[in-house]
């Protein structure tokens, strides 16, 4: 048996068989003002996402530098207290 | 078979955009989002022809036609006219009919072929069958469905649609020959699925 024309044939008898009417204008057009609009809103909090990353990455640069700083300044202090001991 | 590829494609090329899609168009991309209304309203009888072979579902079937007009809207700022835009319409519409079918498959959620339909399918082989053309459809659209997604793309665009290789590698974004070789290895797919059929005894 032929796959192809099996294939073919209930091709050629579904030939009449068409989509149902449709009418999405209205639909569409809502969506995209939807759309718009929460492009919109996005394009509104972009701005902060932007500030909100900056200051994550400004923050964990300076808890590195805060780390590198207190290992050198608590070195002096451990040796004062060794000392004192 | 090569001749009849290349008058296809010709006439697949041939549609050329119209000055008022493109006035419209140019108004959508300066932003004018109303002149979009033109093109959905002149437009949404193909695509819903296209899509019918996507899904049978009257429900799925409006909502995939939607989609298929969003995306296009949102992709409107990347149209160049020199593709004529039904053209460029009907690929997002392979796009969204394929995704479809794919997050179908995954939920699997495919038509099953019932014993009945194997029987309109062995009848319709020997040319004896009066099945209605809506059945007939709704039977092929359940048998392409036993398929992966790749696989019934390209036969419903090569042997139901009747598109050259050429368009069925402008419309889904493959190769040519990616195109013949998936063409090949889903007619094998399909030829198994028949001998299975026939194994049980339903065909």
């Amino acid at each position: 048996m032929n796959e192809l024309r099996i294939l073919q044939n209930l091709r050629d008898r579904a030939r009449n068989d068409e989509a149902p009417p449709v009418d999405v204008t209205a639909r569409v057009m809502a969506r995209v003002r939807a759309q718009e609009v929460n492009g919109r809103e996005l394009s509104i909090l972009r701005p902060l996402e932007w500030l909100t990353a900056f200051s994550s990455a400004a923050a964990v640069a300076a808890g590195f530098l805060m780390v590198i700083g207190f290992q050198e300044w608590a070195d002096p202090l451990i040796v004062f207290f060794l000392d004192i001991q | 078979m090569a001749e009849q590829d290349v008058a296809e494609s010709n006439a697949f090329q041939g549609a050329i955009t119209s000055a008022d899609d493109l006035q419209a168009i140019q108004h959508c991309q300066n932003g004018d989002r109303e002149a979009f209304r033109h093109l959905v309203h002149k437009y949404q009888h193909q695509v819903a022809a296209i899509m019918w072979k996507f899904s049978r579902d009257p429900v799925i079937h409006e909502e995939m036609i939607q989609d298929v007009f969003v995306e296009a809207f949102t992709s409107l700022p990347n149209y160049r006219p020199q593709a004529p835009f039904f053209h460029w319409l009907s690929r997002i519409a392979v796009r969204v009919g394929y995704r479809l079918w794919r997050e179908q498959k995954q939920e699997r959620k495919y038509p099953q072929v019932s014993l009945e339909d194997w029987d309109h399918i062995a009848e319709g082989a020997d040319d004896s069958d009066r099945l209605a053309s809506r059945e007939a459809a709704d039977i092929l659209h359940r048998l392409l469905g036993q398929l992966p997604p790749r696989d019934r793309l390209v036969l419903t665009l090569r042997f139901v649609e009747e598109r050259s290789v050429k368009e069925t590698a402008d419309l889904t974004g493959w190769s040519q020959t990616l195109v013949k070789v998936q063409t090949l290895r889903a007619r094998s797919k399909l030829r198994k699925l028949f001998d299975k059929a026939q194994l049980k005894g339903e065909l």
